[in-house]
């Protein structure tokens, strides 16, 4: 079987299989390669268009145009306006993730069972056991030590000095060489995104993939799918081809991403009154260390350092991020010649994020031309926890060593000393103030026992409906508070066994 | 006044997509702080490049920023001209304040303006030089047709 990228207008495409999976990421791709496995047909279905490593971009403009979903665009409207980023592309995030890796928490499955009457302890070993495979089949691996780079190891020399838990990273990657360009994808082929492993492998196994279909609604007779439709959209021209109708004999799987998701149930018409209600994410923000000698932090592996040890109090992860020159240029205060003072600093620099394991949700909506609209305002004890994670991170830097920090926060001075680092404590609590990111994504199609206050039921299944299923991080009925894509392969696993078992 | 062949002029340098769009980038990241600043003709080469690919929507906030940029001297600096009529000091110390208005929504769209600003700047291979990064081939067009 094969690949069908653009065709244009004036045919009708159509195929059919057991299952028709949209979306080729984190989610779609591990649920395909597993039915795969299994014997069962599949169609994989992707928005995006299908590039290698030898195709990804060099440039952010280039990344953010052909890989990311709608040039970044979407942004979650609220008191701020906060970028909501995932990838448009065969393999989804993964292709401009920094693939860590990190088991979904024990206890999260204790909080769904308790307040969504989903997860438990059984399956959390399920989950768990499939996480072993998935760690095996992407070669989880520390960041080595030779592609860590100044910035990662200079964290960790920061947490040491502090007394508190930090560790060099695991990532689905093999072979990293320090590239620092994760964000653009990993041109070396280490990082193991979907598209370079589970998507070959279905095609392999005689299943068909098909890219640059982004999908229009599932196809009812009654209340069971039985497909997609939708139009081919060329990556270049933007223009739209040929139709497309792909049947499912036994369910439609939609795996299309947080706001994407929604957004297809919506337009299928799908009746459920917490449809794109309960989106959540762990909003965080970046803060700069200055130090004395260049650390270059785009040397080395973009993120190689965490700590998960703020996970449950105040509810942070601390991490490091390398972003190239020109991303650093909307993070530093100031235009003319004051910013490009500032900006001649730049390879002594090195910025370490935070991100909130926040309560807060907002509400994703079909918007215009088919876009996700969402709305999201982190509250006030979600600004508390951001405020102290600010505070964590600038206390690393200058554990560190550093000589001063950018704090970047309005209303704050452009830098501070070692000792001014407890200003940040009376930072703003008004999320206006903050250049942040809305990273790692979560509902907007939520799992739960009840329909009432769910969309999805403990296996995915759509509820009132047949032959649905939805199987990404907008099921994740709360956030994690660490990155999410080893829980959504991890469940995708799962989900596929349930289906062929059923 | 500063020499209008790096800031160019209306009906000169092109279309006035162009033309409004290096007179509100170029000041915002000039040369002779010891890093290279934004070079005029590869910003119109990129501006190019951000015209034919960016969506719609990234565009129009982008262009709607650089009209900020340019009619909004009489709020940052109190002297009633656009940006383009200003001397070279007193365009510097427009963009700086522009840049850190206090106003959210002038705010968010000089973030956009920076952004695109940026991506034109970091492509340069002086500036990659500089900050001792190798330089950045071509952008690949391709993908899998089949």
């Amino acid at each position: 079987m094969s690949h069908t990228a653009f065709q244009e207008k004036g045919q009708q495409v159509e195929a059919e299989a057991d299952y028709v999976i949209v979306g080729s990421g984190a989610g779609g791709a591990t649920v395909a390669a597993g039915l795969a496995r299994g014997g069962a047909s599949v169609i994989v279905v992707e928005a995006g268009a299908w590039r290698d490593p030898e195709h990804y971009p060099y440039s952010s403009h280039g990344s953010m145009g052909k890989l990311f979903d709608d040039w970044g665009s979407t942004i979650a409207m609220g008191r701020a306006f906060w970028p909501v980023i995932q990838a448009r592309t065969m393999g989804g995030t993964t292709v401009i993730n920094s693939a860590i890796c990190v088991r979904t928490p024990g206890d999260i499955f204790e909080m769904w069972e308790k307040e969504h009457g989903v997860g438990g302890m059984d399956m959390a070993k399920s989950v768990w056991m499939a996480q072993d495979e998935v760690e095996r089949e992407l070669f989880v691996q520390e960041v080595p030590e030779a592609s860590r780079g100044r910035s990662n190891n200079l964290a960790m020399q920061g947490a040491e000095a502090l007394g508190y838990e930090s560790h060099v990273i695991r990532r689905y990657a093999k072979g990293c060489v320090g590239s620092g360009q994760c964000l653009q994808g990993c041109r070396h082929g280490a990082k193991q995104s979907t598209n370079l492993n589970y998507i070959p492998e279905v095609r392999d196994r005689g299943n068909r993939v098909f890219s640059c279909a982004p999908v229009h609604k599932v196809v009812f007779e009654g209340k069971r799918a039985v497909g997609v439709t939708g139009w081919f959209q060329h990556p270049g021209t933007k223009k739209w081809g040929a139709k497309f109708t792909f049947r499912a004999k036994q369910a439609v799987i939609l795996a299309a991403s947080a706001t994407h998701t929604p957004c297809i149930l919506m337009r299928s018409k799908v009746k459920n009154k917490n449809l794109g209600r309960y989106f959540r994410a762990h909003p965080g923000t970046g803060i700069f260390g200055l130090y004395k000698d260049p650390v270059d932090m785009n040397v080395g592996a973009t993120q190689g350092w965490a700590s998960t040890h703020y996970r449950e109090s105040p509810g942070i992860k601390l991490e490091t991020l390398s972003i190239p020159p020109e991303m650093v240029v909307t993070r530093i205060r100031g235009g003319g010649k004051n910013l490009m003072r500032r900006l001649s600093e730049y390879r002594y620099g090195a910025m370490w994020i935070q991100a909130v394991r926040a309560n807060s949700h907002g509400r994703v909506r079909n918007g215009p031309g088919g876009k996700p609209f969402v709305t999201y305002t982190a509250n006030r004890e979600d600004m508390e926890k951001f405020v102290a994670g600010i505070h964590l991170v600038a206390k690393t830097h200058f554990a560190a060593g550093a000589r001063a920090i950018i704090p970047g926060i309005a209303g704050m001075p452009y830098t501070l000393g070692p000792d001014e680092v407890d200003k940040l404590l009376d930072a703003p609590r008004d999320p206006r103030a903050y250049v942040a990111i809305m990273s790692h994504l979560f509902g907007g199609a939520v799992m739960g026992s009840d329909p009432k206050s769910s969309v999805v039921d403990g296996r995915g299944k759509v509820h009132g409906y047949e032959s649905l299923y939805v199987c990404d991080a907008s099921a994740l009925p709360t956030v994690l508070g660490v990155n999410p894509q080893h829980t959504i392969m991890g469940i995708a696993k799962l989900r596929a066994q349930q289906l062929l078992d059923a | 006044m500063l020499d209008p062949l790096t800031t160019g002029t209306p009906g000169k340098e092109g279309p006035l997509f162009v033309w409004l769009l290096r007179t509100a980038m170029l000041p915002l990241m000039p040369s002779g702080e010891g890093i290279p600043g934004l070079d005029p003709d590869q910003l119109d080469a990129y501006l190019r490049r951000f015209r034919a690919e960016v969506n719609g929507t990234t565009q129009l906030g982008v262009i709607v920023a650089a009209i900020v940029f340019v009619i909004s001297p009489i709020f940052t600096i109190k002297v009633p001209l656009p940006s383009f009529l200003l001397s070279e000091s007193l365009l510097d110390r427009h963009a700086d304040k522009l840049c850190n208005s206090p106003l959210y929504l002038v705010k968010q769209a000089i973030f956009l303006l920076k952004m695109y600003a940026g991506f034109a700047w970091g492509i340069q291979d002086d500036v990659r030089e500089a900050l001792a990064l190798p330089a950045y081939p071509e952008d690949p067009e391709a993908w899998r047709t089949a």
